[in-house]
């Protein structure tokens, strides 16, 4: 849709390996400005490793990830300007415990980019009233249901004005009954033309938003293309196998 | 040099000797107060977790001055051995009562309502069935409380029993070099209890890999 | 027992702000001395790594009293020379901080790893993740454990007098050699340390249940 032709993330022939294991191998992906990408695949298959990867988390045993830009590795300010351009939203939300909704989305401008804490509070106030929380600026994590945690958590990410938004699973851990509200926001991200890397099982939330939807398996990527494709005619086994097990437990969600 | 060095060692001897002792008259204490909470319901606990309380919450040092000077003023003077021993043993008693009673409560509930369920006697219950589950977390903890005692018999000194510590304070009165005696008695000490430390922690991961400590039950 | 400390209360009182003094300036050096430790004991640098597993050993698995000992009398060989006040905060410092040391590696190792994560995940520097991040959790897991050695340390402050230091134990022993009261003078003195001990406890278990009723 609004994607230029120009890549934001490219990701060229990352090898990643634990030990002696491989879990990476000589992934190739260019993700344009604006465009949404979502990874399927199976347990184990590296989905998140390779999103790790995009963001410096895990460095990489060869290959190279290039950010706006900026060339992911290194150390020091260099690490900090890319991590800063790239949000990342987790699986279990990483909210920090001790600190409000508003502290935990300040915390990256005051002390990363440099912001008053006047200015950081405005923007913290504006993303929070962007996810539906202004009422839950003042509370701790632990009081915040499993969707609002991962609502604060993606505005704590947006805080950064970030380049390209990372999504690790995000409703993976919440109760059915919460993952439509943090889909919700994650639509609205989309429509507002954000550049966006997401891996999720959510079929139709895939179908809905992805310009492009990555098969991965055994840290290759075995299929890609748009999701009406994908979807309805998967050109692998592999892929083919792994959807229909997929679809059983997916439509309960969306169908709600 | 050398006979000072031979003195420091006799010193060394009362200081096991007397870690040893009272290491023995705190288990036994120990074991009994902890098996008489556990056993005796409320009204033994009432009585009892006072007394644990104050010996926890008040200085070994004061306690050892109170069994020593105290002793003396009822008129039953204790010697100093004697006196360290007691007053060491009421204190390893408290400390390793909660060890013990913190490792029998570890144990999960249904264990004991199994055993009773099958008529077991409660004490037999107690010893047969809950103990030997709470071993592993005991063994560790009290080995480590041991230590702890090697280095509370230097307090001793204040009753002026001739254990280490005092007797690096005889070489220092008469040599006039503090320095060097007391580095030397900080290294015997460190020679009994680091072993013991390292000893500890062997156990400790032995009993953790065998399935048996808190966090596995 | 109660006229007899009535009838001394200025030097009880004076003696419990020493202890007080000696107890609290433990616990605050010692902690500098033990983060510092603990994150040395978790660096990557081995030779900070051995250098802190060597004092944590050491003062681990010696007397704090030799430890105590070596600071007053010692070091005067070399021209270092502290009052009893100064000698016992100093080697109570130095006792506290290799235990501190351990609590804060439990604590620091008992943040958990999406933690770090989420913080480098927005950038932020290393210092600024151990500030901000680590260390106020940290603290909140080892809070019991350092109310623990707070009355630990209170209570073992009491050796000062071994060395001259007027604090609680030592107002006792001089009264002693007074009024010959022994009995009543240690029950009392005894007490004493009872009620900070548990006035320490309930203190912190009270903080305990607010912090948890603040994020739970
Ligand atoms: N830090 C690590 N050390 C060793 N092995 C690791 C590490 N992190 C991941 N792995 C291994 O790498 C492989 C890929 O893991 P990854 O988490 O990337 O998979 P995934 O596709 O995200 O799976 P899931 O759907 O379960 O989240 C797995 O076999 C995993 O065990
Ligand atoms: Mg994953």
């Amino acid at each position: 849709m609004a994607a230029s032709s120009e890549p934001i993330v490219s990701a060229e022939q990352v090898t990643k390996d634990f030990g002696s294991l491989r879990v990476l191998d000589a992934v190739t992906l260019r993700v344009l400005r604006g465009e949404r990408v979502v990874i399927i695949g199976p347990s184990g298959s590296g989905k998140s490793t390779f999103l790790r990867c995009i963001n410096g988390l895990e460095p990489v045993t060869s290959g190279r990830v290039v950010v706006d830009g900026l060339e992911v590795g290194g150390t020091g300010v260099q690490l900090s300007r890319v991590r800063s351009a790239v949000g990342m939203v987790f699986q279990l939300f990483n909210l920090f415990p001790h600190k409000t909704a508003l502290q935990n989305i300040m915390l990256g401008p005051v002390k990363v980019l440099g912001l008053s804490r006047d200015e950081a509070k405005r923007r913290a106030l504006r993303l929070l009233e962007r996810v539906g929380l202004s009422d839950k600026a003042d509370e701790y994590p632990g009081r915040l249901s499993g969707g609002q945690q991962q609502r604060v958590a993606i505005a704590r990410a947006l805080a950064m004005s970030p380049k390209v938004m990372l999504f690790d699973e995000p409703t993976s851990a919440l109760d059915p009954e919460l993952v439509g509200e943090v889909l919700e926001v994650m639509r609205q991200l989309a429509s507002e033309g954000m550049t966006m890397i997401v891996v999720s099982h959510e079929m139709a939330f895939a179908a809905d938003i992805a310009d492009r939807v990555i098969v991965m398996d055994k840290g290759v990527i075995v299929e890609e293309g748009p999701p009406q494709t994908i979807f309805t005619n998967p050109q692998t086994v592999r892929t083919r196998v792994f959807l229909t097990r997929l679809l059983g437990r997916s439509g309960k969600h969306e169908a709600e | 040099m050398g006979l000072e060095i031979a003195y420091l060692l006799r010193g060394t001897q009362v200081t096991i000797e007397l870690s040893l002792l009272a290491f023995a008259g705190g288990g036994v204490l120990g074991f009994t107060v902890a098996l008489l909470r556990v056993l005796g319901g409320s009204d033994v606990t009432l009585v009892v977790k006072p007394l644990v309380d104050v010996v926890r919450g008040s200085p070994l040092l004061v306690q050892l001055l109170a069994v020593y000077l105290g002793s003396s003023v009822l008129g039953f003077s204790l010697n100093p051995l004697t006196a360290a021993f007691v007053g060491l043993s009421i204190n390893a008693g408290a400390y390793l009562s909660e060890i013990i009673r913190g490792a029998l409560t570890s144990v999960p509930k249904g264990q004991t309502e199994a055993g009773l369920a099958i008529g077991l006697s409660r004490m037999y219950v107690v010893w047969g069935i809950v103990l030997p589950q709470a071993f592993p977390v005991i063994v560790p903890a009290a080995m480590g409380f041991f230590i702890s005692l090697v280095k509370d018999t230097s307090l001793a000194y204040v009753l002026g029993l001739l254990e280490l510590t005092r007797a690096a304070k005889d070489i220092v009165d008469r040599t006039l070099d503090p320095f060097h005696t007391y580095v030397i008695v900080m290294l015997i000490y460190f020679a009994l209890c680091y072993p013991l430390s390292v000893l500890v922690r062997v156990v400790d991961r032995q009993l953790q890999h065998k399935g048996l400590a808190r966090e596995r039950l | 027992m109660i006229e007899l400390v009535i009838a001394h209360i200025g030097e009880f009182f004076s003696g419990f702000k020493i202890t007080l003094v000696i107890a609290l300036g433990a616990m605050l050096g010692g902690s500098l001395l033990g983060v510092l430790t603990a994150i040395f004991r978790l660096s990557r640098v081995g030779p900070l790594r051995m250098l802190s597993l060597s004092y944590i050993e050491l003062i681990r698995n010696t007397p704090g009293l030799v430890q105590l000992l070596l600071v007053y009398l010692g070091l005067p060989e070399f021209g270092i020379r502290f009052s009893p006040l100064g000698a016992t905060i100093l080697a109570l410092t130095i006792n506290n901080g290799a235990y501190l040391a351990e609590i804060f590696r439990a604590g620091l190792q008992s943040v958990p790893k999406g933690q770090l994560e989420a913080a480098a995940a927005i950038g932020l520097p290393r210092t600024a993740t151990l500030i901000e991040v680590v260390l106020p959790q940290a603290l909140l897991a080892i809070y019991p454990s350092l109310t623990n050695q707070f009355i630990q340390t209170v209570l073992f402050s009491s050796i000062g007098a071994l060395i001259g230091t007027v604090e609680l134990t030592q107002v006792a022993l001089i009264l002693n050699t007074q009024t010959y009261r022994t009995i009543e003078i240690l029950a009392a003195l005894s007490l004493m340390y009872v009620g900070i001990s548990a006035v320490i406890a309930s203190a912190s278990h009270r903080l305990g249940v607010r912090l948890e009723r603040r994020y739970h």
